[in-house]
């Protein structure tokens, strides 16, 4: 494959607003799992909320206006606005036409349905300001991102569950190497709903504590919030720290919920993405791992790495920190893989007391240095056993 | 001719009420565009939704069409409302606080349901892809196909399909519930003359009176699955031109 450049990145969490909060986190191994807050619940559950107040949406695109729109617009304006002005850089070198937005969410904006709806229940009418179509249909935060930037590429939303945000980074790779685009804005933002946490907890899911992935103990996941956007070019700019070398994709075909047991699927989307690459599993210095604290889905992923990966190779998990953002989770690990190479440490796993005993692979419980890191392997796999993986390149920033 | 296209080696359609005067009022004159499924097990059939028994009835008669085991295909599933019926029930249930809210509706609300249940009942490892846009939805996923196929894949299934969402949720929507279906590759099949489709392109200035997007986003398909069987080369339009129209050329043997 073409290899394209990371040109820029930005990130919101519970960890904060941008990059260096989440890298302090990363560094200090700081959880921001709180009790549940922001939706009123009758079980007890941990979340990561982002609670700085968001930006409001610009008069002109109100009709977008929903949290899902507002923590995409935080994650441009954070930090002094460093990514949206990569974007309008781009913008201005390729032609506006030529840069695309490819975002994945699982749930868009379902949570200003869910408040229309309890509106609707006690004044029998929907709130003024409810735009479905605009603030829920699933392509509404990719359009709004699109509209604020003033991007006229190609558009569109990916929703494959918990995978969503890193086959929008796969595919924005495509766009560029069949010359369809020039620049594409991928990532993808999810917010806090009653859905997801209710839903998770039906199943049966969720942690009553912070969840603790990779741990002999761990219980369930506990949920979380965040945007996380890339900007990938054609061509490098002074400040691209790293490259998009890789990226496989597959379907289990085995069950709605559960993973595959021996993590066939998750195995061969990480088999596909190391071909592409054309690296072997040894090239790998560090694997940020899906590692969502449920019994099930942390025991098929480590059996999958354990079938390609040497003993010695490092992982972790990114979800005691920012809890499980769901369609977000792609892109916003992607960040925190990014992170690792450009300050060349590996994150430990936030939470995680003893390591299960049954993974024969290298579970990281602390952050430690990795002066030499080079590629790192991100992976995210969704209901329906959709499974992607991705890898990514340390590009010497000094030529 | 020499360009880069793609060859369409199957199709396949399907409506939610075939019968009715709004899908009559298309003259499309598709035959074989009920629900009928032999892929969908029957303990599904009862528990999915009427997207995902759509999306299902037009996917498995494109298959058929171009001969292909579904198996074998990688998917993009492209609706821009997907299981909104379901999602509408949940959210029903929770201004309700009916809860615990129904684990197997939860899990058939996410966008890949359709997808998901695909992969499994067809036993596909390939990747799948579930999308959205809106208006130009279909445009959109048949440019992921062309990216798809001229990058990493040799053939795939492309669906498209939106049942008829909620009144609370599109006050008035007269969307007409439909599917459809093509199986797609990068190159035509030896010794055989198919119909073949241009890089789908985005003509900002172009409007028309092309008013299927307003009854259902799905509809912009028609046009192409009409043209593809009736032999007839030309530009087709693939979106209503709400913010700019998208175009493909086919070219017919």
């Amino acid at each position: 494959m073409q290899p394209l450049f990371v040109t820029a990145y930005t990130v919101v969490t519970a960890c904060g607003m941008g990059k260096k909060p989440l890298l302090d986190a990363l560094l200090k191994q700081r959880s921001s799992l709180k009790s549940a807050r922001m939706i009123k619940l009758d079980f007890l559950t941990y979340t990561g909320e982002v609670e700085s107040a968001l930006p409001e949406v610009r008069d002109d695109l109100k009709s977008y206006d929903a949290r899902n729109a507002r923590l995409a617009l935080a994650a441009l304006d954070c930090e002094d606005g460093m990514f949206r002005k990569a974007v309008i850089a781009a913008a201005a070198r390729y032609g506006a036409e030529r840069v695309g937005v490819i975002i994945g969410t699982s749930t868009s904006g379902i949570y200003e349905t869910e408040l229309a709806y309890q509106a609707d229940l006690s004044t029998g009418m929907l709130p003024e300001a409810f735009d479905f179509k605009h603030q829920h249909a699933w392509v509404a935060t990719a359009e709004f991102l699109k509209k604020e930037l003033e991007l006229r590429g190609p558009c569109y939303a990916i929703s494959t569950a918990c995978s969503s945000s890193g086959k929008a980074i796969a595919a924005g790779q495509r766009m560029i190497e069949t010359g369809i685009c020039d620049a594409v804005v991928v990532g993808g933002v999810d917010s806090m709903c009653h859905l997801t946490l209710h839903g998770f907890h039906s199943l049966e899911l969720t942690s009553e504590q912070p969840c603790t992935p990779l741990d002999q103990d761990r219980n369930g996941i506990s949920l979380g919030e965040g945007a996380g956007l890339l900007l990938l070019e054609r061509e490098a700019t002074v400040d691209t720290s790293a490259s998009l070398v890789g990226y496989g994709e597959s379907s289990d075909a085995y069950h709605m919920t559960a993973p595959h047991p021996e993590g066939a699927g998750s195995a061969q989307a990480m088999r596909s993405a190391l071909a592409m690459a054309g690296l072997q599993a040894g090239a790998i210095d560090y694997v940020n791992l899906h590692a969502t604290g449920t019994r099930l889905n942390d025991q098929s992923e480590m059996r999958a790495m354990a079938s390609l990966f040497e003993s010695t190779t490092p992982c972790s998990g990114s979800k005691g920190m920012t809890g499980h953002t769901l369609g977000a989770a792609g892109a916003v690990e992607a960040v925190i893989t990014l992170l690792a190479l450009e300050h060349a440490f590996a994150p430990g796993t936030c939470g995680i007391r003893h390591v299960d005993s049954e993974f024969n692979n290298r579970v990281l419980t602390e952050p430690v240095q990795l002066p030499d890191i080079r590629y790192v392997m991100n992976n995210n796999f969704g209901f329906g056993g959709n499974n992607v993986s991705l890898i990514f390149a340390k590009e010497a920033t000094d030529g | 001719m020499d360009k880069p296209s793609l060859a369409v080696l199957g199709t396949g359609v399907s409506f939610q009420n075939p019968e009715s005067a709004l899908v009559s009022s298309l003259e499309c004159g598709f035959e074989w565009c009920d629900m009928q499924t032999e892929l969908l097990p029957p303990m599904l059939r009862r528990r999915t939704s009427m997207a995902t028994k759509l999306a299902f009835a037009a996917a498995e008669r494109a298959c058929s069409s171009a001969n292909i085991m579904p198996s074998e295909l990688p998917v993009i599933f492209t609706s821009s409302l997907g299981e909104i019926g379901v999602t509408d029930k949940l959210c029903s249930a929770i201004a309700h606080q009916q809860l615990p809210v129904s684990p197997t509706q939860f899990h058939n609300s996410v966008h890949n349901t359709a997808s998901g249940y695909w992969s499994i009942a067809v036993g596909n490892k390939h990747p799948a892809m579930a999308m959205a846009g809106y208006h130009d939805g279909f445009a959109l996923a048949l440019l992921e196909a062309w990216s798809q196929l001229h990058t990493i894949e040799k053939t795939l299934l492309l669906v498209c399909y939106e049942e008829i969402p909620p009144q609370l949720l599109l006050p008035g929507n007269q969307w007409i519930g439909c599917a459809s279906a093509f199986v797609l590759a990068a190159e035509q099949p030896a010794g055989e003359n198919v119909a073949r489709l241009s890089m789908p392109y985005c003509d900002a200035e172009m409007r028309s009176d092309q008013r299927y997007g307003d009854q259902s986003p799905a509809l912009a398909a028609m046009p192409l699955l009409k043209a593809v069987e009736q032999n007839v080369s030309g530009t087709v339009q693939i979106s209503p031109a709400e913010d700019g129209a998208w175009f493909t050329e086919l070219s017919c043997p």
